[in-house]
Formats: structure tokens, C-alpha cells, sequence
């Protein structure tokens, strides 16, 4: 549900604690080890989870998660296997928001309609999708405001002016800001000035925000919580699972969310 | 070119419409971080499209350093065997470069410079697109990186060493299926990466708008010199066009400047591989549906769930899995007809252009040969059909010889 995102931003912005949203690519390396990473995230004090659907041609990630989708879809994933993940995770007891990443085709194919209900029906929260662009929101914004949805605007350090209002204007729980002109990757280096682009931004709007791309580890967190409502790590943790045997896979994960907790608490 | 050379018709709804559709086709599908970059284009060409001096400057080249006109040529030998309609072949294949892609190339780097950018990125499948990139910018002296899927690299080796001597450093993409598309999302991926400096040259109909856009009206003059050579020559509109599609613009290049001419049929040409009917095939029309690839809405071959299917064609020419979105809607429109040939229809019109008027055809390009020659013996005898003749067929010789090898005898056709 939307309304419980908007609330626990408002929260963590009155209690100045940036939030922590780690990504989950699906299947990777199976359905079951992806489960337990997502289960073992949330337990480990995750805000939220970004519950990526893997596809074919993913123009805005990097090698770590290129591979990482490629071989979800080489052993079988489905684009279903979301609303699965959802189910189990809620039937598990998690409460914590989760929302889907996914490329627009596999949107596209299942069917807005379908795809807000289903999302509606197993307890999501709503949808990340890079290759939306905010003109297209209009279409869709509406018809997952109406079950209680959310879908998330992008802004980068492209964005003009115009568009970082567009965004403001859609009444999101939060903005995904991408913090490099690039595509997903861990970095060795926060890029120069983010912080004091992130500050300036976070000046003109209403809406939180969200830092995503390149951030890799818990001290790059805690940097960039100094001036952001929450970060985002995907490829860290994603290479951190490529390198693990499955039996430890949620082990190794819910240590790292563990850190970066933490290190978001001392922000 | 310019707008006043436009026909009032066209000017009542241009398309694509401000936001880059045509219909529900085309738009802008891509990450944030690059709405500025399309934004900047658009603003860009929409100046340089008006002004003058930029056409003046593109129709220099176009003359002067491609070669152009190119010939509208009459196959006699083609015509009398084929006992129907008179075949004209529109000659891409003697353009610098040996295909149509050099028209674009040298429109974009034009606007490229107008934009002062100095890197150029590249997608190619086969290589001729990246051919003409290395070649336009080793003309202007600009920086020159080409995308190629690693598979494409060791099938078309000479090409990759043509881009190198043409001074463009080559990316084996090895990501994905690791031909075409795949050099495509590693291009936009390094396009989201530099993108302030970097001018992203695509080769296709395909991408983002207003890419389709710029590609046909850089690829018009294809139609707009055979429009003007047959009524020269035979004192009439020509009663059907036909072109190979994957991207398609060569076909759009073709098919544009006569889309106001109701009477005039089209087809485009996909490549079928071993059959629509099996696995192995590229023909996007046929066999996929209107989904989202490389930041455009189209026709997609892809699978239920909307991941993108693997292609097949004798021709690394046609295995995009996509198609450019004005072609989806001109299908939709009927106002083209789609249809396909196989790998092997090909090679029988490769080697039928080759025994009758003596032009090695591109494998591409043999796809169109091959309808024309099903189409031609169809239609009464004084009836016109062109045939876009995109590229030459050098490039491919390997690949046939692999395929006809000691099948192929000498003697008479």
C-alpha cells in the first residue's frame, strides 16, 4: 500500500534516519536463494525491498546485474515469479513495503490493468520502472493510485528543472535519484558534488528522496543518507550473492543489510 | 529536405507528432538520465532541418563524396526472363561504402559537429552501419567507437578490420545474445554514461525519438531520386516499391516520398530465416507484437512474458528483433504490405541478379530481389516495380560460398 510508504518517509524524515531499500534481483541464483536473500533483508531491518524482474535487455544496468538477470531467465524465471515472491514474503509475515523494478515490456505484456491487480491482490506496494518516462505517467499513475499504488519517478543529474517539478508533481512517496550519468554498477567512489547536488535538491522539493547507482557499501550509505531520505544498493549486494554458496546466501546478505543499517542509524 | 519542398498533404499531420509517434508507435522509452540528451537532439535538428545552409552542406556530401544520385537501373535481362512487370533497381549498392547507411551517416555527423560533440558511439550488426560511421567520422576527423556483439565480430571480421583502419576503436559486446541488440544496449549504455559529450549515431529506423525520424529523412533521398528518375524515364509513377525491412531504412528511405502517391503499393521484406513457421527466423512483423525495445514502441519478437526473442537470418543484416515504428504503423495502416523470404529464397536471388544482370546483390537486399521476382511475373507487362537494391553483396561472398559451396557450377543462367 502506498499510503504506508508516504508514512514511514514522513517518519524517518521527523527522526532524521534515512532509510534503506536493497534490491533483489529475482531468481538470481534461484527462486528459492532469492526468496531467502529477500527474507533475510527484511529481517536484518531492510525499510523496504525493490524486488527486481529480471529481463532480456536491461539498458540501464551494468555487467553485475546484466549477469545476474541473464541467468535468472537461462534457469527459468517468469515475470509472474514477483507476485509469487510477494505472496511468500506477506504469508511469511513481512510488513515492510516491497515494490517492483522491472523494465516496461514485461509491464507492457502482462497488462497495466492486470499487472496493478495482481500487485494490489498479494500485498505490493508499487512500481520502479527505469524506462518510464515521466510524460507516461499520466497513463499510468492514475489506474495504481487507484488501488493504492505507487510507481516512483527517476530524476538524474540530467534532469532540467522542468522535469525535476514533473516529478515532485506526482505525488510519489518518493523520487529514485540516480546518482551518476551511467548505469547500475558498485563504484569504488561516490561521484564528486553528489552530496551537494542531493542538498540543493532536496531544497526545491516535497517529495523524498531516494539515491540510487553506485553505492556499494555501508560507510557510501551513511555518506549520502547525510543528505538523502534513503539509498538504494543493488549491484554490491547482488555481486556479494554471485560470490556466496546458496546455503549461506541469507546469512551473508542479512549481515551486509545489518551494516548498512546501522550505519544509516549513526547518520 | 526542406519544408517547403513538402507537399501541402503531408504538412496537414506530419508525422512522427511532436512527442515522436506515429499513431501509438515510437516514443521515448528510455532512462531518465537521457531524456536531456533526446531533448537536445530533437532542438538541435529541428534547427538544422530548417536551415538552409545544413542542407546545402548534407546535399554536398551526398553528391560530392557518396556519389550520389545513385542510378535508377532498368533490368532488362531480369525483365524479359521474369515475362511481367518492368524491375528497376534503385543502386545503393554504389554508394561509398558499398550501402544505403552512408546517406544517414553523413546527415548525422553533420549534426553531430552542429552539436559540438566530439565522441561518436555506434551500434552495428553486420558492420556496414559501423563501416559508415568509422568512414564519416574518419572524414571529419572525429572520435569513433563502434559497438558489435562479439558473435557478429568473428563472423564479419573483415568488416571489423575495415572500422579499424578506418581508425574507430571496435567493443566486442558480449553481454546477451551477443549480436545486434545486444550492441544496441551496451551502446545506450555508454550513451547514459558520456552523454554530455557524446553523440550517439544509430543506424536504424529504431530507438527513440526522434531518431526514427532523423534515419528516414536522411534515407528519403533514396525515394525522392527514384521518384524523380522513373517519371523521367518511363513518364510515370511506378506501380509497386519493394525493400527489405529489419530496422528498415532502407525501405523508409524508399517507401517515404511516395506515401502520398495512394497508388503506389509497398513492400517490405523480412527476413524469415528457415521459416516463420519454425524458431529460427527475424521476421518481426510476422511473427511478434507491438512491445517496448531500446526506448521505442513497436513490433517486438519476443516471448508471452515480453523478454526479447533470439533471431535468425543468413543475413547479420536482418536480425534485429525489433522494427522501426514507422513501419508498425503503415502495417497497421496498410498502407505497406509485410511480408518475408527465406535464407534460402535469398541465395536463390543473390545468385538470379547475379546470372542475369551481373550485380551481387546484398544478402539484404536479395530478400527484396526475391519478392520482386515472385511479384513481377504477377503483374501485366507494362506495369513498373522497384526494387531497392541497399547494399552490395562483396561482403557477403563467404557467406554463400558456405551455403552454394560446390553446388554452384558456371554456364549459362
Amino acid at each position: 500500500m502506498s499510503f504506508q510508504l508516504h508514512r514511514m518517509f514522513q517518519t524517518a524524515r521527523i527522526q532524521r534516519r534515512p532509510l534503506f531499500l536493497p534490491y533483489i534481483c529475482l531468481g538470481y541464483p534461484s527462486y528459492q536463494a532469492s526468496l531467502q536473500a529477500a527474507k533475510a533483508a527484511l529481517r536484518a531491518g531492510a525499510s523496504a525491498l525493490e524486488l527486481g524482474a529480471p529481463f532480456s535487455d536491461p539498458i540501464a544496468d551494468g555487467p553485475t546485474l546484466q549477469e545476474a538477470t541473464l541467468h535468472s531467465l537461462q534457469h527459468g524465471a517468469k515475470f509472474a515469479d514477483v507476485f509469487r515472491m510477494i505472496q511468500d514474503l506477506r504469508s511469511a509475515g513481512f510488513r515492510q513495503p516491497l515494490l517492483v523494478m522491472s523494465y516496461l515490456n514485461l509491464v507492457e505484456q502482462f497488462g497495466w490493468d492486470d499487472f496493478a491487480e495482481a500487485l494490489s491482490e498479494t500485498g505490493g506496494d508499487g512500481a520502479i520502472i527505469p524506462d518510464l518516462p515521466l510524460e507516461k505517467f499520466p497513463l499510468f499513475n492514475p489506474l495504481m493510485r487507484a488501488k493504492n499504488l505507487a510507481l516512483v519517478p527517476f530524476i538524474a543529474p540530467t534532469s532540467s528543472a522542468q522535469r525535476v517539478k514533473m516529478a515532485d508533481a506526482q505525488g510519489a512517496p518518493f523520487l529514485y535519484y540516480v546518482s551518476v550519468t551511467g548505469v547500475t554498477g558498485a563504484r569504488k567512489k561516490l561521484p564528486p558534488g553528489l552530496l551537494k547536488a542531493l542538498r540543493a535538491l532536496r531544497g526545491q522539493l516535497k517529495t523524498p528522496l531516494v539515491v540510487g547507482f553506485g553505492i556499494s557499501n555501508p560507510a557510501q550509505a551513511a555518506q549520502v543518507g547525510k543528505a538523502a531520505d534513503g539509498v538504494i544498493i543493488a549491484s554490491a549486494l547482488v555481486k556479494l550473492i554471485s560470490r556466496t554458496p546458496v546455503s549461506k546466501i541469507g546469512g551473508v546478505v542479512g549481515r551486509f543489510c545489518g551494516q548498512v543499517v546501522k550505519a544509516l542509524h549513526k547518520v | 529536405m526542406s519544408s517547403s519542398r513538402r507537399n501541402p498533404a503531408a504538412e496537414s499531420a506530419p508525422l512522427p507528432d511532436p512527442e515522436g509517434f506515429f499513431g501509438p508507435y515510437g516514443g521515448q522509452y528510455v532512462p531518465e538520465t537521457l531524456m536531456m540528451a533526446l531533448r537536445e537532439l530533437e532542438e538541435a535538428y529541428a534547427k538544422a532541418r530548417r536551415d538552409p545552409r545544413f542542407q546545402r552542406e548534407f546535399q554536398y556530401y551526398l553528391a560530392e563524396y557518396d556519389g550520389r544520385p545513385t542510378p535508377l537501373t532498368y533490368a532488362a535481362n531480369l525483365t524479359r526472363a521474369l515475362k511481367g512487370a518492368r524491375l528497376y533497381l534503385k543502386r545503393e549498392d554504389l554508394n561509398h561504402t558499398g550501402a544505403h547507411k552512408i546517406n544517414n551517416c553523413l546527415g548525422q555527423i553533420l549534426l553531430a559537429r552542429r552539436m559540438g560533440k566530439k565522441r561518436i558511439i555506434a551500434e552495428t550488426g553486420a558492420g556496414q552501419h559501423g563501416v559508415a560511421t568509422a568512414t564519416v567520422c574518419a572524414l571529419f576527423g572525429v572520435k569513433c567507437e563502434v559497438f558489435m556483439g562479439e558473435e557478429d565480430v568473428r563472423r564479419q571480421a573483415l568488416n571489423v578490420f575495415r572500422m579499424r583502419l578506418l581508425g574507430a576503436q571496435v567493443h566486442a559486446v558480449s553481454s546477451g545474445t551477443r549480436t545486434l541488440k545486444d550492441a544496441m544496449s551496451e551502446a545506450i549504455r555508454d550513451w547514459v554514461t558520456n552523454v554530455r559529450a557524446t553523440y550517439y549515431l544509430i543506424g536504424s529506423t529504431a530507438g527513440p525519438h526522434p531518431y526514427p525520424m532523423i534515419v528516414r529523412d536522411f534515407q528519403k533521398v533514396i525515394g525522392e531520386e527514384a521518384r524523380r528518375q522513373i517519371l523521367r524515364k518511363a513518364g510515370r509513377l511506378p506501380d509497386a516499391l519493394v525493400a527489405c525491412v529489419n530496422g528498415g531504412s532502407n525501405a523508409i528511405g524508399l517507401f517515404y516520398p511516395f506515401l502520398k502517391d495512394r497508388k503506389v503499393k509497398m513492400v517490405g521484406v523480412e527476413a524469415a530465416g528457415d521459416g516463420v513457421q519454425t524458431k529460427r527466423h527475424a521476421a518481426t512483423m510476422a511473427k511478434g507484437k507491438p512491445g517496448i525495445l531500446h526506448g521505442s514502441y513497436s513490433y517486438v519478437l519476443q516471448d508471452k512474458d515480453g523478454q526479447i526473442a533470439e533471431t535468425h537470418s543468413i543475413s547479420a543484416g536482418l536480425d534485429y528483433p525489433g522494427v522501426g515504428p514507422e513501419h508498425s504503423w503503415l502495417r497497421d495502416t496498410k498502407r505497406a504490405a509485410y511480408v518475408s523470404a527465406t535464407d534460402q529464397q535469398a541465395l536463390e536471388a543473390f545468385q538470379a541478379l547475379a546470372r542475369h544482370e551481373g550485380i551481387l546483390p546484398a544478402l539484404e537486399s536479395a530478400h527484396a530481389v526475391y519478392q520482386a521476382m515472385k511479384m513481377a511475373p504477377r503483374m501485366p507487362k507494362n506495369s513498373i516495380l522497384i526494387v531497392n537494391l541497399s547494399g552490395r553483396g562483396d561482403k557477403d561472398v563467404n557467406t554463400v560460398l558456405e551455403r552454394l559451396g560446390s553446388k554452384l557450377r558456371g554456364g549459362a543462367p
